[in-house]
C-alpha cells in the first residue's frame, strides 16, 4: 500500500507544473484562438528567471518571492510579446499566428542560451522543505507535499476568477465570439493582452515552481509542450477542471510507468490518451464547439484551374534546366539542390493535407522521419537494396499515417493538430529509446545509395525524378475527383455528408496519401545523407514544414514547393551564424508581419495590382 | 441622432455600399428595407465600425465616429443587435446580460436586469439557464436585452423577425414599440414589409448599396413600383 | 402500397429535455408536406434523426419499406434521402458547375479517384440540373460570388444530383424576398410533380407554407400537435395559440 500511495503523491506533485502550463495554454487559445506554441518557452523562461532570482533573494521568503516574481515577470514578457507581435497578426489567417509563435520559440531558445549558457541548471532546494516525510513508511519529499497543496489552490483561484468575476465572464464570452464582445463596448485589446499575460504568468509560475524538482535546461520548452498538448487533449480544451484532472491522470500514469514499464513511459501515456479519446473525442470535460475551425479562414479561394499551355511549356523548360544542373552547377550546388528537392516534396505533402483537406497537422515529421527510418532500418537489418528501401519507405510511412490517422481523425480542429504532434513525439521517443535497433541518439549511419546511383549527379537525377513526380502527383490530385471531394468536405462538411461523401474516410485517405509522400521524401533523405538521426522526427522538423507552407501560402497550389525551396536555401545560409535560431526567428516574425499571404499569395496580389 | 453620409464599403473587390446616406432622428424608428444582398447588414455593421469604411462618414449625436473601434462606438451609446443573435451559448442568461453592461448615460433610458426581465418575462424564468438551452425566440430576446444593458441611445437591430415563429414575431414588435415609447431611437433592417409597417415611423429602401426611397408608409404605398422593383413584393 | 417514409414513435432526449417525443407519421411518394412549429420545437432534431446525423433514443424509421434507423448518413443518402440546410450549404471554393459535378461524383462514389480531371466529369448532367433550377447562365461563376437566392438554387441542384426520392428542406426560403420565395417553391414543387420526388420542408413563412404544402404537420415541444390540410391547420385553436399567434395588426399590438 505504502509504495503505491507514494507513487500517487509523486504524480500529484508532478501534476502542478503541468496543470499551470496547460491551463494557461487553454485560456489563451480560448480567447485569442492562438495555439501558443511558445507556451513551453514561457515555462522555460519562468524556470530560468526563477533560478536567477533565487540566487539573489535569500531565505524562505526569498525563495517564494522568487517564484511569484518569476510568474509576474513572465506575464510581463507575455504582454510585451502580445502587444508587439501578436496584435499585428490577429487579422491574418489563424495558422499564420502559429508561425509567429514559433518564431518566438526560436528567439527565446537563443536568448536563453546567450544569457544562461548551455549547461543544465540545478534547481535550489526550497528552504525549510528540504527533507522527506515518511508516509506509511515511504519517504515523500516535503516539497512534493507543498506542491500538492499549492496546485489546487492556484486552480481554485483561477476557477473563481473565471466563473465569478466580470473579467472571467468576458473571457468566456470572448472565447465564443470576440467580435460580439467588442460590439458590446468591451475593449478587446485589453482583454486579449490581459488573457495572454495571465496565461504566460501561469506558465512562468509552473516553470519556477518545479525548479527544486527538475531544474532548468534548454530542452524543457519542447519537453513540456508534448505533455501539455496531451493534457489539453485529454482534459478538454477550455476546461479548467478538465486540465486539472488530466494533469493528475497523466502525471500519475507517468510515475507508475517509470516504476513498472521504464522502457515505455511515453507509450503508456499515449495508451491512456487514445483510450480517453475513443470514449470522449473532445476530452474528459471538453466541448465540441471549442475545437474551432482550423485551416480555412478568410474569403474562399478562387476555383482552381489546371495550368494553361503557356505555363506548362514554361514549367517544362524550367524543369529541363533544373534537371541539367549537374552539367553546369558546382558539386556543392548539386548537393544543395538535392536537399532542396527533398524538402520541397516534404513541404508539398503537408501543403496538400492543409490546403486540400483543411487538416492542420503539427506532426508531419512523423512520416518524413518515419519513411527515413523505415528505409534505414530495412538496409541495416534486412540488407535491403536501395531500390526496395525507396519503395517501402513511402509504403511504411503510409501505413503509419493510416494508423495515426485512425485515432487522430476522431478529433477535429485544434485537437487533431495537437494529437498529430503528440504522436510524432511518441515516435521520436520510441526511436530515441530504441537502443541498438534504431541506434538511439547515435542514429543509423552508413546508409549509402546503390552503386549505380552513388555519384552525386546520378542521385540528384533520381531525387529530381521522384520529387518532381511526387509534387506533380500531389498537384494533379487536387484537380481529380479526390481533390474536389476533399475541398467539398473542407468547405462545408455537413453539406458534403448530406451528398453522400464520407468525410472522415476522405480525410483519412488524404492523411495517408500525404504521409506516404512525406515518407518518400524521408527515404530519399537517408540515402542523400548516408545517415538518419532522431531529430528528423522532432517537433522542430514538423514546424519547419509548417513554416514553409505558410511562407509559401496555404491557399495557392504552388505554396508548398515554393516555400520549401526558399526555406531550405535560406536555412542552409543562416545556419552558418552562431545564433541562427535568433536570426531565423526574427526573419519569420518579419515575414509574418509584412507578408501574411505568403510568398505565392503576396506575389499574386502584387501581380494583380500591376495588371490593374 | 444618427447620420450616415455617402458610406462606401468594399468586401474584397466588390463594392457593397455605394454612397449610402440615411438619418435617424431622436426617438424615431426607421426600417431599412431591402432584398438579401442589398447591403442591409453591411450598413449596420459599417455604422458600428465593424467593417472598414472606405468613404463617407458616420455621425452619432453630432460626433464623427468613422474609423473608431467598435467598442468605442458602443461606449458612445450605439447598441448593436446582430442578425443571428450571437448570444454566448455557454454563459447563463444573467452572465450574458453582464457582458453588455455599461455605465448609465445621461438623457437616455436606463436599463438594469430587473427592467429587462419585465420587458421580456420569458427571460426572467430562465435567468440561470445557459444560452444554448434557450429557444430561438428567447435567444433573440436575450440578444436585445444584452445590448440594452449598455443603456444605448440608439439601437441597431438586424432582422429581428427573421427565422422566428409568428407568435414570437408579435412579441418582438411589442418590445420594439415599447422601446420607442421609452424614447429610444431604432434603426432596424427588415425584409418583411408587414413587420416594418407594424413598428417603424419611416422606411429607407436600399438596393445595390444605395438608398432608393426614403419616406413614410403612405408615401411607399403611393409608389407601388418601388416595392415591386426593389423589394420583390 | 406502403408509405415511402414511415416514422414510428421516434424520440430523442437530451437529459430532461425531450427534443423529440414519440413522433409518428407517414409520407407517400410524391407528397409535399410542411413541418411547422415554434423555435426549439424539435424540427431540426427530427431532420437530423431522419438523416442519421443523430441517433434516436427510441423509435424506428422505415424508408422504402426498409429500416434505416441507426445507419450512417452516407448510407441513408445512398438509399435516396437528400436534404438542404437552413444555412445554405454550398462549396465556396468551386465554380457553380463544379459544385454540382462534385455532388454527382459523390453520388456515383468515385471520390477516391486521383487520375481523371474532375472538371470534365458529369459536366452535361450538371448543366442539365442547373438548367432545371434556373442557374444555367451562371455555371462558370465562382459559387462564392452568387447572390443569396441563387445560392439557395445551387444547393437545390446539389441535392438533386443525389437523385433523392425524399428531399428534406430546412427553411428553404429563409432570408429571401417574397417573389424569390414563390419562385423557388414553384421550382421545387414542379420537380416533385415531374419526378415523383417527396418533399418534407420546415418553414416560418406561413404564406409559403399555406401556398405550397399539400398537408401541414405542427410540432410543439417535441410532439406532433396537429396534422391536416393548410385550412385545417390554420383553423386549429391550439396551433394558433402556440405558433401562429395574433399577427401584427395594430389592435394586436395595442397593449404594448
Amino acid at each position: 500500500m505504502g509504495p503505491i500511495l507514494a507513487q500517487i503523491l509523486t504524480g500529484l506533485a508532478n501534476a502542478g507544473a503541468l496543470f499551470m502550463v496547460a491551463s494557461g495554454l487553454s485560456l489563451i487559445f480560448g480567447v485569442t484562438r492562438i495555439v501558443n506554441f511558445a507556451h513551453g518557452s514561457f515555462y522555460m523562461l519562468g524556470a530560468y528567471i526563477g533560478w536567477t532570482l533565487m540566487q539573489v533573494l535569500p531565505g524562505s521568503f526569498g525563495f517564494w518571492s522568487a517564484i511569484l516574481l518569476a510568474g509576474i515577470a513572465v506575464g510581463a514578457i507575455g504582454a510585451f510579446v502580445e502587444i508587439v507581435i501578436l496584435r499585428r497578426v490577429y487579422a491574418a489567417p489563424e495558422l499564420f499566428q502559429l508561425v509567429a509563435t514559433f518564431g518566438v520559440i526560436l528567439i527565446v531558445q537563443d536568448l536563453a542560451l546567450m544569457i544562461w549558457g548551455p549547461q543544465d541548471l540545478l534547481g535550489p532546494r526550497a528552504p525549510g522543505l528540504r527533507g522527506v516525510v515518511r508516509i506509511l513508511g515511504e519517504p515523500v519529499p516535503k516539497y512534493d507535499l507543498a506542491l500538492i497543496a499549492i496546485t489546487p489552490l492556484v486552480a481554485l483561484a483561477l476557477w473563481a476568477l473565471i466563473t465569478r468575476t466580470r473579467f472571467g465572464i468576458l473571457v468566456r464570452a470572448a472565447t465564443q465570439d470576440r467580435e460580439m464582445v467588442g460590439a458590446l463596448g468591451v475593449n478587446q485589446r485589453w482583454l486579449f493582452t490581459g488573457t495572454f499575460a495571465l496565461g504566460c504568468a501561469l506558465a512562468g509560475l509552473g516553470g519556477a515552481l518545479q525548479l527544486p524538482k527538475g531544474g532548468a535546461d534548454l530542452l524543457m520548452d519542447f519537453t513540456i509542450l508534448t505533455s501539455v498538448f496531451v493534457v489539453v487533449v485529454v482534459g478538454g480544451m477550455g476546461s479548467l477542471p478538465g486540465a486539472y484532472l488530466a494533469s493528475v491522470l497523466i502525471s500519475v500514469v507517468g510515475v507508475f510507468g517509470v516504476t513498472f514499464l521504464p522502457q515505455s513511459t511515453l507509450a503508456l501515456t499515449f495508451v491512456v490518451m487514445v483510450a480517453v479519446l475513443m470514449w470522449r473525442p473532445f476530452g474528459l470535460l471538453g466541448r465540441e464547439e471549442v475545437a474551432g475551425e482550423m485551416g480555412q479562414v478568410g474569403p474562399p479561394e478562387d476555383p482552381i484551374r489546371p495550368a494553361g499551355w503557356p505555363v506548362r511549356v514554361g514549367v517544362a523548360l524550367a524543369l529541363v534546366v533544373l534537371a541539367a544542373l549537374p552539367l553546369y552547377g558546382s558539386g556543392f550546388a548539386v548537393i544543395l539542390a538535392t536537399d532542396i528537392l527533398i524538402f520541397c516534396l516534404f513541404a508539398a505533402s503537408l501543403h496538400f493535407l492543409l490546403g486540400q483537406a483543411g487538416l492542420v497537422s503539427f506532426g508531419h515529421a512523423a512520416f518524413y522521419g518515419g519513411g527515413a527510418y523505415a528505409a534505414a532500418l530495412l538496409v541495416r537489418h534486412a540488407g535491403a537494396p536501395m531500390e526496395l528501401a525507396l519503395l517501402l519507405a513511402p509504403l511504411s510511412a503510409g501505413l503509419l499515417a493510416l494508423g495515426i490517422g485512425f485515432v487522430a481523425l476522431r478529433a477535429s480542429g485544434v485537437y487533431f493538430a495537437m494529437l498529430t504532434l503528440a504522436f510524432a513525439q511518441l515516435l521520436w521517443s520510441l526511436v530515441w529509446q530504441g537502443g541498438a535497433f534504431t541506434g538511439g541518439s547515435d542514429g543509423l549511419v552508413g546508409i549509402w545509395p546503390a552503386r549505380w546511383a552513388d555519384p552525386n549527379a546520378i542521385f540528384y537525377l533520381l531525387t529530381f525524378a521522384l520529387c518532381v513526380g511526387g509534387i506533380l502527383m500531389l498537384r494533379h490530385a487536387a484537380h481529380a475527383p479526390f481533390g474536389y471531394a476533399l475541398r467539398a468536405a473542407r468547405d462545408n462538411a455537413p453539406r458534403a455528408a448530406a451528398s453522400g461523401l464520407d468525410v472522415r474516410r476522405l480525410q483519412w485517405a488524404a492523411f495517408t496519401f500525404a504521409g506516404a509522400m512525406a515518407g518518400l521524401a524521408g527515404g530519399l533523405f537517408v540515402f542523400a545523407k548516408g545517415s538518419v538521426f532522431p531529430n528528423e522526427l522532432e517537433i522542430a522538423r514538423s514546424f519547419d514544414a509548417l513554416i514553409v507552407v505558410f511562407l509559401g501560402g496555404v491557399k495557392t497550389l504552388s505554396g508548398g514547393w515554393v516555400g520549401g525551396a526558399v526555406f531550405e536555401a535560406g536555412v542552409d545560409w543562416l545556419t552558418r551564424f552562431e545564433y541562427w535560431r535568433l536570426t531565423l526567428g526574427l526573419v519569420v516574425l518579419f515575414i509574418v508581419t509584412i507578408a501574411p499571404q505568403g510568398i505565392v499569395g503576396t506575389a499574386r496580389a502584387f501581380w494583380a495590382r500591376v495588371q490593374r | 441622432m444618427l447620420e450616415l453620409e455617402g458610406l462606401e464599403v468594399f468586401y474584397g473587390k466588390a463594392q457593397i455600399l455605394q454612397g449610402l446616406s440615411l438619418s435617424v432622428g431622436p426617438g424615431e424608428v426607421v426600417a431599412l428595407l431591402g432584398r438579401n444582398g442589398a447591403g442591409k447588414t453591411t450598413t449596420l455593421k459599417a455604422t458600428m465600425q465593424m467593417l472598414p469604411v472606405a468613404g463617407g462618414q458616420v455621425r452619432f449625436r453630432g460626433e464623427d465616429i468613422t474609423g473608431s473601434d467598435p467598442y468605442r462606438v458602443a461606449r458612445a451609446g450605439l447598441g448593436y443587435v446582430p442578425e443571428d443573435r450571437r448570444i454566448f451559448t455557454q454563459l447563463t442568461v444573467r452572465e450574458n446580460l453582464e457582458t453588455g453592461r455599461q455605465a448609465a448615460r445621461e438623457g437616455v433610458p436606463r436599463w438594469d436586469e430587473a427592467a429587462l426581465f419585465e420587458l421580456f418575462p420569458n427571460l426572467a424564468e430562465r435567468a440561470e439557464a445557459r444560452g444554448k438551452a434557450l429557444s430561438g425566440g428567447e435567444q433573440q430576446m436575450l440578444s436585445i436585452a444584452r445590448t440594452l444593458m449598455g443603456n444605448p441611445a440608439c439601437l441597431l437591430l438586424d432582422e429581428p423577425s427573421e427565422g422566428i415563429a409568428p407568435v414570437i414575431v408579435t412579441e418582438m414588435a411589442r418590445a420594439i414599440l415599447r422601446l420607442k415609447r421609452e424614447g429610444l431611437s431604432v434603426l432596424l433592417s427588415e425584409q418583411a414589409l408587414p413587420f416594418a409597417r407594424a413598428v417603424a415611423d419611416r422606411v429607407a429602401v436600399i438596393d445595390h448599396g444605395r438608398v432608393v426611397f426614403e419616406g413614410d408608409f403612405s408615401a411607399l404605398d403611393a409608389a407601388p413600383e418601388i416595392a415591386k422593383r426593389h423589394l420583390a413584393v | 402500397m406502403s408509405a415511402l417514409l414511415d416514422v414510428r414513435d421516434l424520440s430523442r432526449h437530451y437529459g430532461a429535455l425531450r427534443a423529440v417525443d414519440g413522433v409518428s407519421f407517414e409520407l407517400a411518394a410524391g407528397d409535399v408536406r410542411a413541418l411547422i412549429g415554434p423555435n426549439g420545437a424539435g424540427k431540426s432534431t427530427l431532420f437530423k434523426m431522419l438523416m442519421g446525423e443523430t441517433r434516436p433514443n427510441s423509435g424506428e424509421v422505415y424508408f422504402g419499406g426498409a429500416r434505416i434507423t441507426g445507419l450512417r448518413p452516407a448510407r441513408i443518402v445512398r438509399r435516396g434521402i437528400g436534404r438542404t440546410f437552413q444555412i445554405t450549404g454550398t462549396w465556396a471554393s468551386m465554380s457553380v458547375a463544379e459544385n454540382v459535378q462534385t455532388a454527382c461524383l459523390a453520388h456515383d462514389g468515385r471520390t477516391l479517384s486521383i487520375l481523371p480531371y474532375a472538371r470534365h466529369l458529369h459536366r452535361e448532367r450538371a448543366e442539365a440540373l442547373l438548367d432545371t433550377v434556373g442557374l444555367a447562365d451562371q455555371a462558370d461563376r465562382p459559387a462564392a460570388v452568387l447572390a443569396y437566392g441563387d445560392l439557395k438554387r445551387l444547393e437545390l441542384a446539389i441535392a438533386l444530383a443525389g437523385e433523392p426520392r425524399l428531399l428534406l428542406m430546412d427553411e428553404p426560403t429563409a432570408g429571401m424576398a417574397a417573389t424569390e420565395r414563390t419562385d423557388l417553391m414553384e421550382t421545387v414543387t414542379r420537380i416533385a410533380r415531374e419526378t415523383g420526388m417527396t418533399i418534407l420542408f420546415t418553414e416560418h413563412d406561413m404564406d409559403v407554407v399555406f401556398a405550397h404544402a399539400e398537408r401541414v404537420m405542427v410540432l410543439d415541444r417535441g410532439a406532433l400537435i396537429a396534422e391536416g390540410t393548410p385550412e385545417e391547420v390554420r383553423a386549429d385553436a391550439r396551433v394558433r395559440e402556440v405558433y401562429l399567434g395574433v399577427g401584427l395588426d395594430p389592435e394586436a399590438l395595442a397593449d404594448a
